[in-house]
């Protein structure tokens, strides 16, 4: 790419609102999942015993094997999410960005 | 390749005849009975996949089509070969076997191996396919110098080819061994055959194809032995868990975390190498440049982190069904109550608890065809670091046509194949549990953290980028070739030197450090010129202006 087509890309509103948005809710995104995944790995290191709890009496089911199962939802979910909100706002933006650099 | 009909279909009656002959042969030998609806279902597995190599080596043309199937993968099925990446042998048996010897434990490494997703997703995945074209080399080496960068890509990404082919190979072979009653050798060369025939023809279209082919087997595989588990207990979890706690000699350990991490920073360092690593693998990287553009790389992420998900809860559940339905079996059991062929084998034998022979021999046939699926991918991957990176840019400077550079990575496959048979052959008795998680270790030390810069740090330079990726890479391995799983168990050494079981908390920062001060302190007019064109680089890799396109056939 041309220095002079990126520096008049980089001056575009519109690119400037893409970068604004999708950097800001990409990082936003990207470290809930790490806080999520390295609280779970912290919990097994320091507190393994809280995992072992089960969920009621009677149930042989433990708090571990439940967290386990949502985090394997919750990460599926997050991509999803990030993905219908790439197809809404993001590509719209970059479609007129690219417009206005023709 | 002139006449690949004619080749496909020598090579096929080779393979065939080898694999009946020395089957009843080895029957004799090893005094295992030859399988017969395994090998029956796998040779049809075979040539099935010989007539997609058929059809995708007529459509392998161009450099394009053959390291990225011309770019006309959809998201969907991309999503699908990237989880048949991942969802390799090791973490089917591997993380059931872990499942039915530790209960959640096993649920440690599935939700590290998936966790890395969403963060390749958010990170890296668009921009990588709106500045690549073949190789995440590409895109490390965009705005920096070609030479210095892709020979630590190129070198980096065949260390963890290696590590993970022989992991695959290894396991083929023992896997073989004991299903099909074929010897060791002759289940390695056989893999090591026909992933050179797939890539070599049919380039990364049919690598795809095997790879989606063998993920709709395993997926509908995983799925009817989880039902049937659930089934048997009329889906009630907790009713499968209580029976699980009652028969398992760990009893109610099995459902909370228990021997496989003993200390905090072993735990961090496993957690890290999970979740870095992915991003860092040449083989999966390698597929986002396989689509159209940014939009389908982010659905193809979308799609596989699913599948992955779901197929990582079927094999707890499959862990779980192993427990109650093979570990008191007699029949799958030896002399010493352990189970035939090792842990590695508790998901085969719950195919047969479950369907009897016919179910076996699917199982079989399947895990057979995960390991030539992955392998495939893993060779295209080595094979493009050899002729892309290290011929094309650095020995030729750019300056090769398509067809030789396409014939070099056609012989880079064949050596590939050949290192492949070699290595699986060298390492049948060494323990090679550690080296899946050495990939991922290297992967997340030496590549994850140039590209991760390259991308986001605008003062990178080539300086810092080649001593950051070597840094990561040496301390790696350093600290893997110290740690308990090489010093002690490979070496028989007394203690390890290095105390902890995973590098990844050390070499990680060592490698972001390394290329954050030799960045920092490089003055040259490169590195200026370097940190200039970081602005177009990062126009580009935000709207895809200038980005590959798809070709049309």
């Amino acid at each position: 790419m041309k220095k002079e087509l990126a520096e008049q890309i980089q001056s575009d509103p519109d690119f400037q609102a893409l970068i604004h948005h999708r950097t800001r809710t990409n990082w936003i995104m990207a470290i809930t999942v790490i806080v999520v995944y390295f609280a779970f790995i912290l919990m097994i290191a320091y507190y393994p015993q809280l995992l072992a709890i089960k969920i009621s009496a009677g149930s042989e089911i433990s708090v571990g094997i439940v967290a386990g199962f949502l985090i394997i939802v919750f990460a599926f979910l997050m991509t999803g999410l990030y993905v219908r909100r790439a197809n809404a706002t993001y590509d719209a933006l970059t479609a007129r960005i690219k417009e206005t650099a023709q | 390749m002139k006449n690949p009909m004619l080749i496909l279909a020598g090579l096929a009656a080779l393979i065939t005849t080898l694999l009946f002959s020395t089957g009843a042969l080895a029957a004799d030998v090893v005094q295992k009975s030859i399988n017969v609806p395994a090998v029956t279902m796998f040779v049809i597995f075979v040539a099935l996949t010989l007539v997609v190599t058929y059809w995708a080596a007529k459509r392998t043309r161009t450099a394009k089509d053959f390291y990225a199937a011309g770019g006309n993968i959809t998201g969907f099925q991309n999503g699908l070969a990237l989880a048949g990446d991942y969802m390799s042998a090791a973490s089917f048996l591997g993380i059931a076997a872990l499942v039915y010897a530790n209960g959640f434990d096993g649920l440690i490494y599935s939700i590290g191996f998936l966790v890395g997703w969403p963060i390749m997703l958010f990170l890296l995945a668009e921009k990588l396919r709106n500045l690549g074209k073949y190789t995440f080399a590409d895109v490390a080496s965009y705005r920096l110098a070609q030479i210095p960068v892709r020979t630590v890509a190129a070198i980096a990404s065949l260390i963890v080819v290696s590590m993970y082919l022989v992991a695959q190979m290894v396991g083929a072979g023992k896997l073989i061994q004991v299903l099909f009653g074929l010897p060791y050798s002759y289940a390695v060369v056989i893999v090591g055959v026909l992933m050179v025939i797939y890539v070599t023809l049919g380039g990364m279209l049919a690598t795809t194809w095997v790879q989606i082919i063998k993920a709709v087997l395993l997926l509908s595989g995983a799925t009817f032995m989880a039902l049937a588990v659930l089934y048997s207990f009329g889906f009630d979890f907790n009713a499968m868990f209580s029976k699980a706690v009652e028969i398992s000699p760990k009893h109610e350990a099995i459902m909370a975390p228990g021997s496989l991490i003993h200390d905090p920073i072993s735990a961090i360092s496993l957690g890290l190498a999970l979740m870095f690593g992915v991003a860092g693998l040449p083989h999966i990287l390698m597929r986002f440049f396989t689509v159209t553009d940014a939009k389908e790389a982010r659905k193809s992420v979308f799609v596989a982190t699913g599948f992955i998900g779901y197929f990582y809860i079927l094999t707890f559940i499959i862990g779980f069904g192993a427990i109650i339905m093979v570990s008191t079996n007699p029949a799958y059991l030896d002399a010493a109550h352990k189970l035939i062929g090792g842990n590695n084998m508790a998901a085969i034998h719950l195919s047969h608890a479950i369907g009897g022979n016919v179910f076996l021999g699917f199982i079989s046939a399947v895990a057979f065809a995960t390991i030539l699926a992955v392998v495939s991918g893993l060779t295209l991957a080595g094979a493009s670091a050899v002729s892309h990176d290290l011929y094309a840019n650095v020995f030729r400077h750019g300056r090769v046509d398509e067809k030789t550079e396409m014939r070099v990575s056609r012989y880079a496959t064949i050596a590939l194949g050949i290192l492949a048979i070699f290595l699986g052959i060298a390492f049948e008795k060494q323990n090679i549990a550690f080296m899946v998680g050495l990939a991922f270790a290297v992967a997340a030390s030496a590549n994850f953290p140039v590209l991760f810069l390259a991308l986001y740090w605008k003062n990178l330079t080539t300086r810092g980028a080649v001593m950051g990726g070597l840094g990561g890479l040496i301390t790696a391995l350093v600290l893997v070739v110290l740690s308990q799983s090489v010093w002690v168990d490979v070496l028989g050494n007394a203690t390890a030197i290095m105390p902890y079981k995973y590098p990844a908390i050390f070499s990680m920062p060592v490698a972001f450090i390394l290329a954050w001060f030799f960045s920092i302190t490089d003055h040259s007019v490169r590195a200026q010129a370097e940190r200039d064109r970081f602005h177009a680089q990062f126009v580009r890799s935000e709207t895809g202006i200038g980005a590959e396109g798809a070709v049309a056939h």
